[in-house]
């Protein structure tokens, strides 16, 4: 539904892949005048699907997950560096010490700027 | 074409312990300490047998478990596991006797289809933590994800912090006493238990009711968060399953032959 409607808005979508919808709906929403955190924070009510995704823009970085919480995510956060992976294995290759990681919960956003 | 590579994958089929571990005399009896940053999960748990089963060594220390995940599966002997860091998904899945001692995170599904022993995590876990579980404690000290005790048939699972949505999802039987507060849906579908929140509950789920405090809940509740040090919340509340869902007696007799 999302695709069609971003079609009919004239954006053209480069593959079959429900995760490009999230992009370019993210884009709209922020054309339209929304900023990401508002934009993100009706994706979990506007967007039909299991997901936890993360946006990257030129100053900020977010995440939002749906409302089953049924893929995993685990953050972790320092005051200079946030790090988000499906598993704490992937974050640790970057940090080779124990870290404090927690999972968010479900229908959580959340958003950092630079 | 000659194969270059193990197509059999990462099983590490021919994998051997790599006896590594330290071990010395103490007082209590003798003592394992081995060093996981640089062992694969194979080698890891090869080892952790290996003291367990052949050494017949009752307390085993593993040092920079790196978050890996399959840590400690199946190990099925009485004996202390102590795990000095966080691990990843799957921690000590199928396990029956240890106590295991988790001195940091878990990712998802730890301690699944637990038969008895104890397992004691010092930090958060992920979701699906104690899934099937069918005995023993599960113990974790700060907050879990979703679905807590998804299928959960038996033992404990308590939780110091906040536990996420769906949590004791189709509870069949055992008991989980959440100290803080619990997301949407608790209790969805459970079939019977209870379970046992000190802080606020987002929703209830499918045929998941409240129900009256007990002395003897009053009391299991004391000794449980007792034996674990947790603080007792100001109160607590329970639910258990609704029973409209327990609809077995409209089954054909046939049917009825099957299902037993």
């Amino acid at each position: 539904m999302w695709r069609r409607r971003l079609e009919r808005l004239g954006h053209r979508f480069q593959s079959q892949c429900d995760s490009e919808i999230i992009a370019v709906y993210l884009a709209q929403k922020m054309a339209d005048g929304l900023s990401l955190e508002t934009a993100m924070k009706q994706s979990p009510n506007e967007l039909d699907g299991v997901f936890t995704y993360l946006v990257v823009t030129a100053d900020a970085l977010g995440v939002a997950k749906d409302e089953m919480a049924a893929k995993p995510l685990v953050l972790y956060e320092s005051d200079d560096l946030v790090a988000l992976a499906s598993e704490e294995v992937a974050i640790r290759a970057v940090i080779g010490r124990e870290i404090d990681t927690y999972d968010p919960y479900e229908r959580e956003v959340l958003v950092w700027h630079r | 074409m000659k194969i270059s590579y193990d197509a059999r994958g990462l099983a590490e089929p021919d994998a051997r312990a790599p006896r590594v571990a330290r071990i010395t005399d103490g007082p209590g009896g003798r003592r394992a300490f081995f060093d996981a940053a640089e062992l694969s999960t194979r080698h890891i748990n090869l080892e952790l047998r290996r003291l367990a089963y052949e050494e017949g060594i009752a307390d085993v220390t593993i040092a920079n478990p790196g978050a890996k995940h399959s840590i400690a599966v199946g190990i099925l002997a009485r004996c202390s596991i102590t795990i000095d860091g966080s691990l990843g998904y799957f921690g000590c899945g199928l396990i029956d006797g240890p106590e295991i001692l988790i001195r940091g995170r878990v990712g998802w599904s730890v301690a699944e289809n637990m038969m008895s022993g104890v397992v004691v995590i010092d930090k958060n876990a992920g979701s699906l933590a104690g899934a099937a579980l069918r005995g023993g404690d599960l113990v974790v000290r700060r907050d879990v994800g979703a679905r807590t005790g998804i299928d959960q048939k038996g033992g404990t699972i308590i939780v110091g912090g906040d536990a996420g949505m769906m949590t004791g999802f189709m509870l069949q039987r055992g008991r989980q006493i959440i100290c803080g507060n619990v997301g949407g849906g608790l209790g969805d579908s459970m079939y019977d238990g209870a379970i046992y929140v000190g802080g606020k509950v987002a929703s209830l789920g499918v045929d998941c009711v409240e129900a009256g405090l007990t002395d003897a809940d009053d009391e299991f509740l004391d000794r449980k968060l007792g034996i674990y040090g947790i603080e007792r919340p100001a109160a607590f509340r329970k639910f258990v399953c609704g029973r409209k869902l327990w609809n077995y007696d409209n089954l054909e007799p046939a049917e009825r032959k099957l299902v037993l």
